[in-house]
């Protein structure tokens, strides 16, 4: 209050905490040595954190002009929050920073000179950083609380059944004529053996009736764009050729429809008609005319159906529609499709060679034969069937993954065959035989109760002889023997693959998929149905073959993603995001290619909500016109030139926030001594770092330098560390072209608990030190 | 006239002689002018079992004799086509071998290996090089007759080396045969081993399977079968009777070189082709 | 694969260097090492070997994955081996059965074993020749006897140096794939 100087100051808290600082760095010291310098408000507590600590500091802020604040005390870890709570009192709450002096510093180290010389180092690196702090402010961002679900299959179904519940206005797009999926074409399910359809219906008609559901089927996504909390879609919906309010689902236009077509749901085992009810049971239970196949639609003859319509419900002049909607969040739900097996080892072009699915609508007793199992060649019933394992799956010409469901629902299949064929002779050639749910192992028990041969062993080929009858030849590792089948029947549990819709929305939604074409979840294990994009979740067999179970549970966690992420229509967000300077930015594009979350425009702009700050693309603009605010190039410069001003005898680390810092933290905890050299600077991700980044501690006195990144493959932020490795080459070339040396500059991944690592590399960098200047 | 360095391997210069006849007599109307290569010898084929880089040796140095020519080749055996591109294959991705085999050719031969050349086998010559249009040009006679195709294990086999053909559904041979006239289609057995390797060490399984492959070509009724292998002509062709005998059937079945075939379309005189030589029956040509 | 283990019926224990050294020339020809196979046997339920002569690939890559190799290097099974390739074609992992059978056959080679039915006289044929044999006398179906003078075709072409060139192959025959 007195205070005459105009020119704020920097208030700098040195933390005692009881002896655990104060025993190896000598505070009043410290305090003594900054306090020699004008621009510093320098004070010091036993406790902090404590209730007279934050008094302590609340008081300063209020007599003394300052604005903004450095606290040396414990790792951020614990009480981050606390200083932060109080610090915004005053303040705005990022114009301050924290020196980590004790896990990083006092209880690492002990000789006592060297350990204040070291936290004299980190306390004047924060100052140099926070000097060049600027308020950040938040945003509010508006959320359009609407919800698209793409793909009405189980998933989809009940994701949206969710949120509808929940009140949320949600839009279904459904590519095919009914919802449902391929739940509706499956006989029963395991490990219930309960009718599928009579599963899956009561759900079908829930959607359809519910107030907060607006269904679209004959329709596909068509365009996308937008950013989290406010997505368009651009939906296209193809004529039914049908009055949806007028048609009762009668069936008198299919019965005297005389255009047979192939029937995608029949799965090629029986044909319909160009207008056709989709199948029993289906929603909406309404016809529907295949256009390319119409006689009246493409060549203006027959007509019958129409004249026929007991409800007039025929519009053979229907068109195309499209429609622009506005969405806060989508989910993907577009679920697999069955491998073609044509044209390979196995002999699918034999009629009598069929997939799971096939069977599936055989045992269906409204399918195509009735509910029996039938040989297609001919009609009969098969004396011998075969099932045929992994055809397609786990293997590397074809699928490389486990399908997952097979083993379970051809057990399922093998089971029910032997209840519709009591004398027919039933094996089944498998290498592992995979039952690891609740209640399976006990359903594969039934099985093999239900006397089906289980051989193990794979065939090479499928053979037929002159007269067109299957045989086959197998090593059967069981017993050792060398078995010749003829079977009449073969069914082959085909690899799942991503549907078509799946592939197209991973492209559409810029989404990561596998190698496989399944779509990539954020992190498998613990965000398994949320994406890079924020506000888009994957739910089902989009995301990987998987049960009707884990389909639902898949459904039921993104639609509680989605309610929390849409609970009110808008959202404060911190701007601790990125920023360009369009006068320095020359549109070269390479901060949108590094981006992994779709965050920068084709304009420049940045959509603060889909940002996660990591700081990639500030390393690979040429300009240096894309910041973090939060981590700007200014910033950490000032804090590497502070932390070398004091000691240029020193190893900078940079380490992610995440492991490498926790690490450290721990080599703290459990005491583990190393070097005084090493200061460690905290980062977001090691993918912050330029090449530039990498070489400045050495132009500035630094001895050796460490980017300590997360381990392969667990990259908070997808990919930086790859992104940092590949820099450390480059940065590599470079010191030794300025005759440093490249071995001086280190690139380490480390695990969050492994301290002892941390402490190991810290002290074989010091050593390295030593070696030279004993030169 | 494009040249192609024509290497034989050993069993078609020394007994199937048919193969090299009829590929002598009709590569000059498809403008191929065949270069024998001197200095040559076996591709090492035979010899995997033995010593792989004694296999590898052979056949690296006849790539070498056939690009100091400047040419690319012909191989109308499968297992050296096989052999050689292999061969080539591994010499290219590991430098270590590379450098091996190139320092044993340069230090003992004074060949020189650079592993740059095209290896081509009857079948991707004909399909993929001259083209169906330009045989069906050719075609004076067409065939009539319902042909299997016999494309033998290492013409499609294995597929990551690069085949001739590919190895589920092989259909070269087939179009190739349509534009000549014949009728063919796919039957399940074609893909089976005629047995040859087999001689070496067990003459009775070899014959055995020989037997078993032509039978079940005979039962599908086809009048006649088309090989290209010199091998799949020492079984299924010359030793046609004693497989017979060995499976205890009657085996009927004329056997012919594809290349023998495209002869008789385009008109060529039997014996030029060395139809002469084959040992099993001729019914078909009257 | 240590001391740790014992197959009771022989009395003998896995090896590991052979085990290695096998590893490392499967290396060399671009092959994984057979502990990625999974033993499904489809490699054996096509072999062209098995149906008359029971040869089981997916055997012979079980007892190489456990380190049981000298058992291998003396069967006589793997002699039994066509080279039909189907093998490596079909299976689900890339293994290559035949090509680790060349390889085992090759150390017993090289350890003394008697080479097997017609291989010495072939052997013989290339080291002497360059050729397998010599070119035959062939009848027709009248019994007349064709070579390739009568048949107007050129001479064979031959090793020009066929001294150097049998010097090459002979001391190739000492040599393999784990000097690589």
């Amino acid at each position: 209050m007195n205070n005459i100087d105009k020119d704020p100051k920097i208030g700098v808290f040195l933390c005692h905490c009881g002896d655990n600082i104060a025993d190896t760095v000598k505070i009043k010291e410290l305090k003594k040595e900054l306090s020699k310098n004008k621009e510093l408000v320098v004070k010091d507590h036993l406790f902090m954190c404590s209730e007279s600590g934050q008094n302590l500091i609340l008081k300063t802020l209020t007599d003394e002009n300052i604005d903004r604040v450095v606290v040396a005390s414990c790792s951020p870890k614990h009480h981050w929050n606390i200083f932060k709570n109080c610090i915004q009192q005053k303040l705005n709450p990022h114009m301050w920073e924290m020196a980590n002096i004790r896990e990083q510093c006092s209880w690492v180290h002990s000789d006592k000179d060297k350990a204040t010389k070291k936290a004299l180092s980190l306390i004047t690196g924060a100052i140099n950083k926070v000097k060049h702090h600027e308020p950040i402010g938040t945003k509010e961002v508006h959320l359009n609380q609407d919800v698209l679900v793409i793909g009405a299959g189980i998933a989809g179904m009940h994701a949206s059944l969710e949120l509808a519940d929940k009140n949320f206005h949600v839009y279904l797009v459904e590519k095919s004529p009914s919802i449902g999926g391929n739940m509706t074409k499956l006989g029963r399910t395991f490990p219930t053996d309960d009718c599928s359809m009579c599963t899956v219906s009561p759900i079908m008609n829930e959607v359809n009736s519910h107030p907060n559901i607006e269904l679209m089927t004959l329709s596909e996504v068509a365009d996308f764009s937008g950013r989290p909390g406010e997505y368009i879609a651009t939906v296209s919906t193809k004529p039914r050729y049908v009055d949806p309010d007028k048609c009762t689902g009668c069936g008198l236009c299919t019965e005297k429809c005389p255009v047979s077509i192939p029937s995608d749901y029949e799965l090629g085992l029986k044909e319909t008609k160009a207008i056709h009810i989709p199948f029993d049971s289906c929603v909406p239970e309404i016809a529907v005319i295949d256009g390319d196949s119409c006689l009246k639609i493409t060549k203006g003859k027959c007509g019958v159906c129409e004249k026929i319509c007991p409800a007039d419900a025929i519009e053979y002049n229907q068109k195309p529609k499209t429609r622009k909607l506005k969405m806060g969040a989508v989910i993907v739900a577009t679920g697999y499709q069955q491998m073609d097996l044509s044209d390979t080892e196995y002999n699918y072009e034999h009629p009598d060679v069929i997939t799971g699915l096939q069977l599936e609508r055989m045992i269906t007793p409204s399918g195509p034969t009735g509910g029996k199992i039938i040989c297609p060649s001919n009609g009969q019933e098969p004396k011998v069937i075969t099932f045929i394992q992994c055809a397609g799956s786990r293997d590397q010409r074809y699928r490389e993954y486990c399908s997952n469901i097979c083993c379970m629902y051809s057990v399922k299949n093998a089971k029910i065959a032997r209840s519709k064929l009591p004398h027919a002779v039933i094996n089944m050639c498998y290498i592992d035989l995979r039952a690891p749910g609740r209640r399976y192992e006990e359903y594969y028990r039934r099985f093999r109760e239900a006397d089906v041969k289980m051989i193990m062993g794979r065939p090479s080929e499928i053979m037929e002889d002159k007269n067109g009858k299957l045989y086959f030849d197998i090593f059967d590792k069981s017993t050792d023997k060398f078995l010749q089948i003829k079977p009449d029947l073969i069914v082959l549990a085909t690899a799942l693959e991503p549907s078509e819709g799946t592939k197209k929305m991973a492209d559409l939604l810029h989404l990561q998929y596998g190698m496989d074409r399944f779509l990539s979840p954020l992190h498998v294990k613990i965000a398994p149905v949320d994406t890079t994009n924020e506000g888009i979740y994957i739910v089902g067999t989009a995301e990987a073959p998987k049960s009707i179970q884990a389909c639902i549970t898949d459904a039921a966690s993104a639609a509680s993603r989605t309610a929390t992420l849409l609970k009110e229509d808008k959202s404060m967000i911190d701007l601790t995001t990125a920023e360009i300077d369009l006068e320095k930015c020359t549109k070269c594009g390479k901060c949108i290619e590094e981006c992994n979350y779709s965050a920068i425009t084709d304009n420049y702009e940045i959509i603060d909500i889909a940002c996660r700050g990591c700081g990639k693309c500030t390393a690979v603009c040429p300009e240096g016109a894309i910041e973090i605010r939060h981590l700007t190039n200014n910033q950490l410069k000032a804090q590497i030139d502070g932390i070398l001003s004091v000691d240029p005898d020193t190893i900078i680390a940079y380490v992610t926030e995440t492991c490498g810092y926790n690490a450290a933290d721990i080599a703290g905890t459990s005491r583990r001594e190393y070097s005084t050299k090493v200061k460690i600077v905290k980062l977001p991700c090691v993918g912050r770092l330029s090449v530039d980044d990498m070489i400045y501690p050495f132009e500035k006195g630094a001895k050796r330098v460490m980017v300590v990144a997360c381990p392969e493959g667990l990259c908070h932020y997808i990919d930086g560390d790859a992104a940092a490795k590949e820099k450390v080459q480059e940065a590599k070339k470079i010191l030794d072209k300025k005759n440093i040396g490249s071995e001086k500059l280190r690139f380490v991944p480390i695990v969050s608990p492994d301290g002892i690592k941390f402490q190991k590399i810290c002290q074989e960098e010091a050593a390295k030190i030593k070696e030279v200047s004993n030169d | 006239m494009k040249k192609l360095g024509l290497y034989l391997g050993c069993t078609i210069p020394t007994e199937q002689y048919g193969y090299e006849m009829s590929i002598r007599e009709i590569m000059p109307e498809f403008d191929i002018e065949l270069v024998d290569l001197e200095n040559a010898s076996c591709c090492g084929a035979p010899l995997k079992s033995v010593n792989l880089i004694m296999q590898m040796y052979l056949s690296a140095r006849n790539i070498a004799i056939c690009e100091s020519k400047g040419l690319d080749m012909y191989a109308p055996c499968p297992q050296c086509h096989l052999s050689l591109t292999e061969t080539k294959n591994r010499l290219r991705d590991s430098e270590k071998l590379r450098e091996k085999i190139v320092k044993e050719l340069m230090e003992y031969e004074g060949l020189e290996y650079k592993g740059d050349l095209n290896i081509y086998h009857t079948v991707d010559l004909f399909y993929d090089k001259i083209g169906l249009d330009v045989i069906k040009k050719k075609v004076k006679k067409p065939l009539e007759w319902n042909i299997a195709c016999h494309y033998g294990c290492q013409t499609v086999r294995y597929s990551d080396a690069g085949r001739p053909d590919i190895a589920e559904h092989p259909s070269k041979m087939e179009e190739i045969i349509k534009v000549l006239g014949g009728e063919t289609r796919d039957y399940s057995e074609k893909l089976n081993c005629c047995g040859a390797p087999l001689m070496i060490t067990h003459k009775e399984s070899a014959l055995t399977k020989t037997g078993e492959k032509l039978k079940a070509i005979q039962d599908r009724n086809f009048d006649a079968t088309a090989i290209v292998c010199p091998f799949g002509g020492r079984m299924l062709d010359s030793k046609q009777e004693k497989a017979g005998s060995t499976i205890g059937e009657k085996l009927d079945m004329p056997v012919f070189y594809l290349t023998q075939l495209i002869g008789l379309a385009m008109g060529k005189e039997k014996n030029k082709l060395g139809i002469n030589l084959n040992l099993s029956s001729a019914k078909v040509l009257s | 694969m240590t001391d740790s283990v014992t197959d009771l019926f022989n009395m003998t224990k896995p090896e590991k260097e052979k085990y290695e050294d096998l590893v490392k020339e499967l290396g060399v020809l671009g092959i994984e090492p057979p502990n990625i196979c999974y033993q499904c046997s489809k490699c054996t339920s096509g072999c062209e070997a098995m149906k008359l002569l029971e040869l089981e690939p997916h055997s012979i890559m079980a007892s190489a994955k456990a380190g049981f190799i000298d058992e291998i290097m003396q069967s006589d099974l793997i002699w039994e081996c066509i080279g039909c390739y189907k093998c490596k074609e079909r299976c689900p992992q890339k293994m290559s059965p035949v090509e680790l059978m060349y390889i085992i056959k090759n150390w017993s080679v090289s350890s003394g074993k008697q080479l097997p039915g017609d291989y010495p006289k072939i052997l013989q044929g290339i080291l002497s020749t360059g050729y397998i044999q010599n070119p035959l006398d062939v009848r027709d179906k009248k019994n007349n006897t064709w070579n390739r003078n009568s048949l107007g075709l050129p001479g064979l072409k031959r090793p020009i140096d066929q001294k150097k060139f049998t010097e090459a192959i002979s001391k190739l025959a000492t040599e393999g794939l784990g000097e690589i």
